[in-house]
């Protein structure tokens, strides 16, 4: 009865048996990487969500700082994912909503205080607009999980890993590459 | 005119004992009317002459002639009666026809009032004449004309005797007859027959008596007359007098009845009145006790008026306390909300210190623990903030609710009072009426008291009334009865002169 009920939770579509039979063999492989990861040294990432319940790390060696700004000037003409631009102590900063890049659906409610998440890769200078700043955390690179199959995700380059089975951990040089 | 008379008429009635027993006393014999029987024949052919020689004689008495013209007889009449006397005088039968014949004629004597001395007389006429024929005749035979003498002396004492006889019997039968007549007419009287008068007789003392005994009737008969005038007068005043007193018994009575029926009205209405004070009285003392309750009633309406303007202030106060706390609260709120925004910033301080730290490497190491303690700290003074928040907002519920709650009691209270005061209005009025209600029951009281006084002086007369008309009633139940016994009185007198017929 009770294999009866299981079996009739499995799901039905082709793609996601395929999904999950990945994710299984990668929680499968996992604990032969474990004993190496031991060893990586911790790295620090700040903490954000989107909507309310998805969670998101961001490793420091992209971040420049986090900024709360009263007001995110909106610049016309500009594609969808740009929220604005703010004055940052006198230098202008572009800022990309999050929900948009990252295709979470809903937009990030507005209030006098907007978070944002400054990043630099190479020479480029920008702002993540996010939902909200959890904090920052540690992580290892080591014991992410891989990221999952999602049909969502244009690549999975995007994320690194899923830190605690519940943090995605995003690879800002390739979306910001991506970007162009 | 003498046919009929009978002896019994006459009242004499001569027995034949009684006859043979004189006719022996005077010696009178069977000789003695052979004798006479013989002389008879001597003198029957003399008896015109004896008769005529006595009339002539009789003529010299003028007083005489006076009572035979008086009787209506004539002197031819008289002679041929006196001739027929004579002759039967010498009949020789002397039975007892001859006794009755001769009271007859005594009897006729004595009605034509021809007195004995006449009747009598006339016998010595007849001697006178003939004894001279006797010695005439039997002059030679002296002892025979004796003998005949004394025959003839024989029949005139039988005679005379017979004629006395009727005389005295005649007048001793008037008077008796009289005095019969006399008293039948007093008997009369007697039994009541007034409205006769009796004869009177010839008999002149008689008569005298008869006049009297006439007036003294008719005085009796007067005084009957007036006596039963009077008593019918009596017996018409008496029965007027019994008519009135019936009616004034009546009329007592009557009155006695409607005395009684008075007084028992009287009763009822002093025992309803006695009901009505009663209850005029209870009211009275229900009116007092609604007053006074009224009274407390309207106090203690006055004291939860109080109490409720008091309760109203308080609750005000209570509300106004309330919005300050309110205020005040909110101000925490904006003050925690400083706090608040002060933590993030920390936080952010924190982060991007941490930030710097690693981008220092391993001389920063030192400084990212610091951070990590004020981020650290942020957090916690941010989690203190959402939690003096979340209480905050209890309060301020809490206290939104206490607002309402007070308004709402403002409300209650208000409407509260307003009611209050309206039932103390109608309170007031409910009091004053009931005063006055109370005031109009002490007056009924005080009226019916005064009725009740006037209903027993009422009382009390009526039962002089009563008593009075009682008296009344018996002295005219005494004066009927004596009424009554004098109808029976005069009834008695009337009946007792109905006895005498006038």
């Amino acid at each position: 009865m009770l294999m009866n009920n299981a079996l009739s939770k499995l799901q039905k579509d082709p793609l996601a048996r395929e999904i999950l039979q990945l994710r299984a063999k990668e929680l499968a492989a996992q604990h032969t990487d474990e004993q190496p990861t031991e060893h990586h040294s911790l790295e620090d990432f700040i903490h954000f969500r989107l909507a309310g319940k998805e969670d998101y790390g961001i490793p420091y060696d992209v971040i420049e700082e986090v900024l709360v700004v009263n007001r995110i000037a909106k610049v016309p003409c500009s594609p969808a994912h740009i929220s604005g631009v703010v004055n940052r102590r006198g230098d202008m900063l572009t800022i990309i909503n999050m929900r948009q890049l990252l295709h979470v659906a809903g937009d990030i409610p507005a209030g006098d205080q907007s978070h944002i998440i400054v990043i630099k890769t190479g020479t480029l200078l920008v702002g993540l607009h996010v939902d909200e700043l959890v904090g920052n955390s540690m992580f290892s690179r080591a014991a992410l999980a891989p990221a999952p199959q999602s049909a969502n995700a244009k690549d999975s380059n995007y994320f690194v890993g899923i830190h605690m089975g519940r943090i995605s951990m995003l690879n800002i040089p390739s979306i910001i590459g991506d970007m162009g | 005119m003498n046919k009929a008379i009978s002896t019994t008429d006459l009242g004499i009635n001569i027995k034949s004992a009684d006859r043979v027993n004189r006719m022996n006393f005077v010696r009178f014999n069977d000789e003695d009317a052979r004798l006479l029987k013989e002389l008879g024949k001597v003198v029957e052919p003399n008896a015109d002459m004896i008769v005529e020689d006595f009339y002539l004689h009789l003529k010299k008495f003028p007083s005489l002639l006076q009572i035979i013209e008086r009787a209506g007889s004539d002197m031819d009449r008289l002679k041929n009666k006196q001739k027929e006397y004579l002759i039967e005088m010498f009949c020789g039968n002397y039975d007892d026809h001859y006794f009755l014949q001769r009271i007859k004629i005594g009897v006729i004597h004595n009605k034509i009032g021809l007195e004995p001395q006449w009747y009598l007389g006339s016998y010595a006429g007849y001697t006178k004449m003939i004894i001279p024929l006797i010695n005439a005749k039997y002059r030679f035979n002296k002892t025979k004309a004796n003998r005949m003498i004394e025959a003839f002396n024989k029949i005139i004492f039988l005679d005379s005797q017979l004629a006395l006889d009727a005389y005295i019997k005649d007048l001793t039968g008037e008077l008796e007859s009289t005095v019969d007549s006399y008293s039948a007419f007093v008997d009369e009287v007697a039994e009541g027959n007034l409205t006769r008068k009796v004869a009177i007789p010839d008999n002149e003392e008689l008569a005298r008596l008869g006049v009297r005994l006439n007036e003294m009737t008719s005085r009796m008969a007067k005084m009957a007359g007036q006596t039963s005038e009077a008593s019918d007068g009596l017996g018409t005043t008496i029965a007027e007098l019994l008519e009135a007193v019936n009616n004034q018994s009546s009329g007592a009575n009557q009155q006695a009845a409607a005395v009684n029926e008075t007084t028992s009205t009287l009763e009822e209405i002093r025992a309803i009145s006695q009901q009505t004070l009663e209850k005029a009285e209870a009211l009275g003392s229900v009116a007092e006790r609604t007053r006074s309750e009224g009274e407390r009633g309207k106090d203690v309406i006055e004291h939860t008026i109080k109490s409720m303007e008091t309760i109203r202030g308080q609750v005000q106060g209570i509300a106004e306390n309330i919005l300050a706390l309110s205020e005040q609260t909110q101000q925490i709120g904006e003050i925690t909300a400083t706090v608040n925004g002060l933590a993030q910033q920390l936080k952010m301080l924190s982060l991007n210190a941490s930030i710097e730290a690693a981008k220092a490497g391993e001389a920063g190491k030192g400084f990212a623990v610091v951070a990590a303690e004020v981020k650290d700290m942020a957090e916690q003074s941010q989690q203190a903030t959402v939690q003096v928040n979340s209480i905050l907002q209890e309060i301020q519920r809490a206290t939104d609710k206490a607002v309402m709650v007070t308004e709402e009691g403002t409300k209650v209270v208000d409407s509260g009072m307003s009611l209050v005061q309206q039932s103390g209005q109608a309170m007031q009025s409910l009091t004053q009426t009931t005063r006055e209600a109370s005031l109009s029951s002490q007056h009924i009281v005080s009226a019916i008291r005064q009725e009740a006084t006037g209903i027993d002086q009422i009382a009390t007369a009526m039962s002089e009334i009563s008593r009075a008309t009682t008296q009344f009633v018996d002295s005219t139940e005494l004066t009927k009865n004596s009424a009554e016994r004098l109808e029976d009185i005069a009834k008695e007198m009337r009946d007792s002169i109905k006895t005498y017929r006038i």
